[in-house]
């Protein structure tokens, strides 16, 4: 009996944590891990020390959180929430380049810098 | 050489136990959120699982009975019944996770393309599973997945302040996000405690064989193993502390602990970092798909073990392979298997107390123990242990709820 009942709460409990939707400020929190994240592979890629496949395949992974964080964002009808939408897309565009940099080095640093500078804005 | 080798069973649940897609996630983001101010939740947590393991492991040893067989004996059925169904959810849950993981590392390795993976992934460990006798799955997956000791050199190469490290040993509340910091601690201390552990542990010590004379092995296996399991975990937290909370990087992704290796040593570690996450979490797939095989066989009192040919315990070889089965299944429908994994250590805290309690039950029963019952020691920590395990069985779904999966 106790056992059935703490497996239907824990059900309930992964459906309700499930179901949160995210406020601007955890959308903000988000976005900044996004780039400060994408900056810190992109510095080591610039620098030699990461392999092609690692960070093309890695910032694609952080491509499609930032792509589902844009989406949510474009909805947003506040000034703040259009701003942060402006932010989501950069970043958008920063992990494409950087999924797309190869082994071109200058580029890796280009989009290091201005990443870990929206991270820092945010 | 031959102690060496012997204690590879710890090392296994240890690496794909202690160090399994959960911990890695649940370490490097407690590290990254926290800083160091929850190391010393590991070490509740290893001291927990070092307690409950060497008791199963001397119950397999003198009573010849691993977990499950107890569980339904001393719990009876419905209370069993349950006890089973929550802990296959679990081990169905994890093996997912697990199976998901091999694939994201197979990609962030390959390149290629992570449906073909998991596929693949699924296929080699099935074979891997099918093909080496119980012995070498031990040394194969424990022995390689050490790779992940470059979690340690990182953490000194990274030059944290030793002195707050010291101080994360010390239990304390931080000064704001109560909630999201107990939602960690229950995390952590229910990644560490996870029942699959010792259902692999006590059935992988009567698949070696242990009996009387190897009690001084399992004590050796049960602290070496788990206290490695436990110096990696800090290391994990030391260098999501040191690069990832400055910078204000949520770990959400499996190649992100990798991408600390990286930056604390380059390209070599992170090839080695990735190398030790594929085999800890290939280990931990395999122990879940085989606990989960483990449990419904003793359950149900089918013959059993990988030490048998497949036909002589058809039962036992069609459920791991099922369960591997579904977990392809479940990763397949394209869930992120970092979320499943949190899900599943919040979730496997149902499981925790039924499994726990016929252990040292049985461990204090002279009936099936004779001479070699629990001492004062370590009654006292199962049973200390045992009230924090259901303390954390009931707060584990609120905290998960009020926290939203610990976003705050």
């Amino acid at each position: 009996m106790l056992a059935r009942t703490l497996l239907a709460l824990a059900l309930a409990a992964v459906l309700l944590a499930g179901c949160g939707s995210q406020t601007l400020q955890q959308q903000s929190k988000s976005l900044k891990a996004l780039a400060a994240e994408g900056g810190l592979l992109a510095g080591n890629a610039a620098r030699g020390r990461s392999t092609t496949v690692f960070t093309r395949e890695h910032a694609g992974f952080l491509l499609k959180s930032a792509n589902s964080s844009a989406s949510a964002l474009a909805r947003a009808t506040s000034a703040k929430g259009r701003q942060l939408a402006q932010v989501a897309v950069r970043i958008q565009n920063d992990l494409e380049r950087l999924q797309r940099s190869g082994s071109d080095r200058a580029e890796q640093q280009r989009l290091q810098t201005d990443l870990e500078r929206i991270a820092r804005k945010l | 050489m031959k102690q060496f080798l012997q204690i590879a069973l710890g090392i296994l649940s240890a690496i794909g136990g202690f160090v399994d897609i959960g911990d890695l996630v649940f370490n490097t983001q407690a590290g990254a959120t926290f800083g160091f101010q929850l190391l010393w939740v590991v070490v509740v947590g290893v001291i927990g699982i070092i307690v409950y393991s060497e008791m199963c492991g001397r119950v397999a040893a003198i009573s010849k009975r691993p977990v499950f067989d107890l569980v339904r004996e001393r719990v009876g059925f419905s209370a069993g019944l349950g006890t089973l169904i929550a802990s296959e959810i679990v081990n169905l849950l994890t093996c997912a996770a697990e199976v998901g993981g091999v694939a994201i590392v197979l990609q962030l390795l390959s390149g290629l393309p992570y449906r073909y993976l998991i596929l693949l992934g699924v296929i080699g460990v099935v074979v891997i599973a099918w093909v080496l006798p119980f012995e070498w799955l031990e040394r194969l997956f424990g022995y390689v997945g050490l790779g992940l000791l470059v979690f340690a050199v990182a953490a000194i190469k990274v030059h944290p302040q030793w002195g707050q490290v010291a101080h994360g040993f010390v239990p304390g509340m931080p000064a704001h996000n109560h909630a999201v910091y107990l939602y960690f601690v229950v995390g952590l201390l229910g990644a560490a405690l996870t029942p699959y552990e010792v259902y692999f542990y006590s059935s992988g010590a009567v698949e070696d064989g242990w009996g009387a004379k190897d009690l001084r092995i399992n004590k050796i296996t049960s602290v070496i193993g788990y206290g490695l399991g436990a110096f990696l975990s800090f290391a994990l937290m030391i260098v999501a502390a040191v690069l990832f909370l400055p910078r204000g990087i949520d770990p959400q992704f499996l190649g992100t602990p990798a991408l600390g290796a990286q930056e604390a040593l380059g390209k070599v570690g992170l090839i080695l970092a990735l190398v030790g996450i594929l085999f800890a979490v290939g280990g931990a797939a395999i122990e879940t798909s085989f606990s989960g095989a483990y449990n419904v066989a003793q359950f149900f009192g089918w013959q059993w073990g990988k030490r048998e040919k497949p036909s002589g315990a058809p039962r036992f070889a069609l459920s791991w392979i099922i369960i591997f089965v579904l977990a392809l299944g479940i990763v397949m429908t394209g869930y992120d298997p970092v979320k499943i994994t949190e899900y599943s250590v919040i979730f496997s805290v149902v499981a925790l107390p039924l499994t726990f309690l016929p252990i040292l039950l049985v461990a204090n029963d002279p009936t099936y123990m004779g001479r070699y019952t629990n001492g004062r020691i370590s009654n006292a920590l199962g049973i200390v242990y045992f009230i924090l395990i259901l303390v954390i069985a009931l707060s584990a779904i609120p905290l998960m709820v009020i926290t939203n999966g610990g976003q705050g």
